[in-house]
């Protein structure tokens, strides 16, 4: 199985815009169309700092592709170049928030990656009374203790990270 | 007696605890044993991106958790579904395997490769049956059911391996075995944008108004996935949209088993499930 995006792939496509028609995303924003984003590729080139990589919800509906493309690969292939190139933007931010919950808790603590992505604005993501029915619910955790693989988990990271 | 491990993900313990309270209640009635291990993050595409070997590692430790103890792993989460297989497959190459390997070894742990990867839903309609299932339903759930399947479990088809990707039915077939009418969406597969969520909330919500518009007309929502069942049961609250409840798939096989509705945390969803209930009981 191979599953790296290869270069060529970009070349390779002719612009039908079948991945377009079926991305969930390019439906309801018209600043994430894949067909351009993969002809700016071919013409100019990646722009690592293009936020717009980071709205591919990795929902493999562009898989339909006559030329074999896969722009949900060529989108993952970019931001990793993105975060290995030390990029700064919202959405190396976010994987900087994520990976940090992971590392410290063993499991995404999903008010802990919140609350480190978006800092106070956190509070504006839900209106209040739904807030409230949250953690009236159960489903707001502040009070995190790390998981009983928390410490494997940080040295998996550690080896990883060093090699 | 069907035994698995169980991982159930990060969000059992938060956003969808009901998801875990009902898929625990529902096992336990239909004899199905979970047996509870100290899994860790699937680590998503973020960690593969952020990381590949560690990404790799941490779905192999979670693997070899479930080796350790002999058995198929369980999952209700899509998400983790989809990236276990995926990890599953990456490492089937000798080299890879090896290598990550080398990293477990650190924290004591081996991955062999000879586990299988299941979500709740094939548990359910494979491996338990729906013979099995109709022999325990003790109340019909005669609603106008819409599923919905989300990405994940169906996509890509050469690393899930689980239904139809363009037209996904275990749901129905199970659905319409404790007696729900089936109200077809035809973004059934489309994306919640959860993904997204953070970065483009906007957008996400325009995602979840689309899948909701497409169910118009049911009695509820089901789902297989709890980023999904948090996009689209918090998500109409906050776009304020009539409310259709949406139930976890374990919920309403819950519910045909005859189990309170305490127990499966019915009380816990955002989108009140008062209406339909006094529909079903």
């Amino acid at each position: 199985m191979e599953l790296v995006m290869n270069v060529s792939d970009i070349q390779r496509c002719y612009q039908c815009g079948t991945c377009t028609g079926d991305c969930p995303v390019a439906w309801v924003n018209e600043e994430f169309n894949p067909r351009r984003i993969v002809l700016s590729l071919q013409v100019n080139g990646q722009d690592l700092g293009n936020e717009a990589y980071w709205l591919c919800a990795m929902c493999f509906k562009c898989l339909r592709c006559p030329r074999d493309v896969k722009p949900v690969e060529i989108f993952s292939e970019l931001r990793k170049m993105a975060i290995s190139g030390g990029v700064e933007n919202v959405g190396t931010k976010l994987v900087k928030a994520f990976v940090d919950v992971v590392k410290e808790y063993g499991r995404l603590v999903e008010t802990k990656f919140m609350l480190k992505f978006m800092g106070i604005e956190s509070i504006k993501m839900l209106p209040p009374s739904i807030a409230f029915k949250m953690w009236r619910n159960g489903k707001v955790s502040i009070s995190a203790k790390k998981s009983e693989c928390a410490e494997e988990v940080r040295k998996i990271f550690e080896v990883c990270e060093n090699a | 007696m069907l035994r698995y491990a169980y991982l159930p993900g990060c969000s059992a313990e938060s956003s969808s605890l009901e998801y875990d309270m009902s898929t625990r209640a529902v096992c336990k009635k239909l004899g199905i044993e979970l047996v509870d291990i100290p899994f860790n993050c699937c680590g998503t595409h973020i960690v593969e991106e952020f990381n590949e070997k560690a990404w790799l590692a941490l779905n192999a430790r979670n693997l070899a958790l479930a080796e350790e103890l002999g058995l198929d792993v369980v999952t209700i989460c899509s998400s983790c579904f989809f990236n276990m297989k995926k990890a599953k497959a990456m490492l089937e190459r000798e080299e890879v395997k090896s290598e990550v390997n080398e990293v477990l070894e650190r924290i004591g742990k081996k991955y062999e490769g000879n586990v299988e990867v299941k979500h709740i839903l094939g548990v359910l309609v494979d491996d338990y049956g729906i013979d099995g299932i109709i022999r325990n339903v003790e109340r019909l759930v005669e609603v106008k059911a819409s599923p919905y399947y989300g990405c994940l479990i169906v996509r890509p088809e050469e690393i899930v391996r689980f239904d139809n990707t363009e037209d996904p039915k275990k749901m129905e077939k199970l659905l319409e075995n404790l007696g729900c009418e089936i109200a077809d969406n035809p973004f059934k597969t489309d994306c919640c944008g959860a993904p997204i969520m953070l970065i483009d909330k906007e957008s996400h919500l325009r995602m979840v108004k689309r899948i909701l518009e497409g169910a118009e007309g049911a009695d509820c929502i089901v789902t297989v996935c709890p980023l999904c069942h948090y996009a689209l049961d918090v998500g109409q609250a906050v776009l304020g949209m009539p409310e259709i409840p949406v139930l976890h798939v374990t919920q309403i096989v819950g519910l045909a088993l005859g189990i309170e509705e305490k127990e499966l945390g019915l009380d816990k969803n955002i989108t009140p499930t008062e209406k339909l209930l006094e529909k079903v009981i």
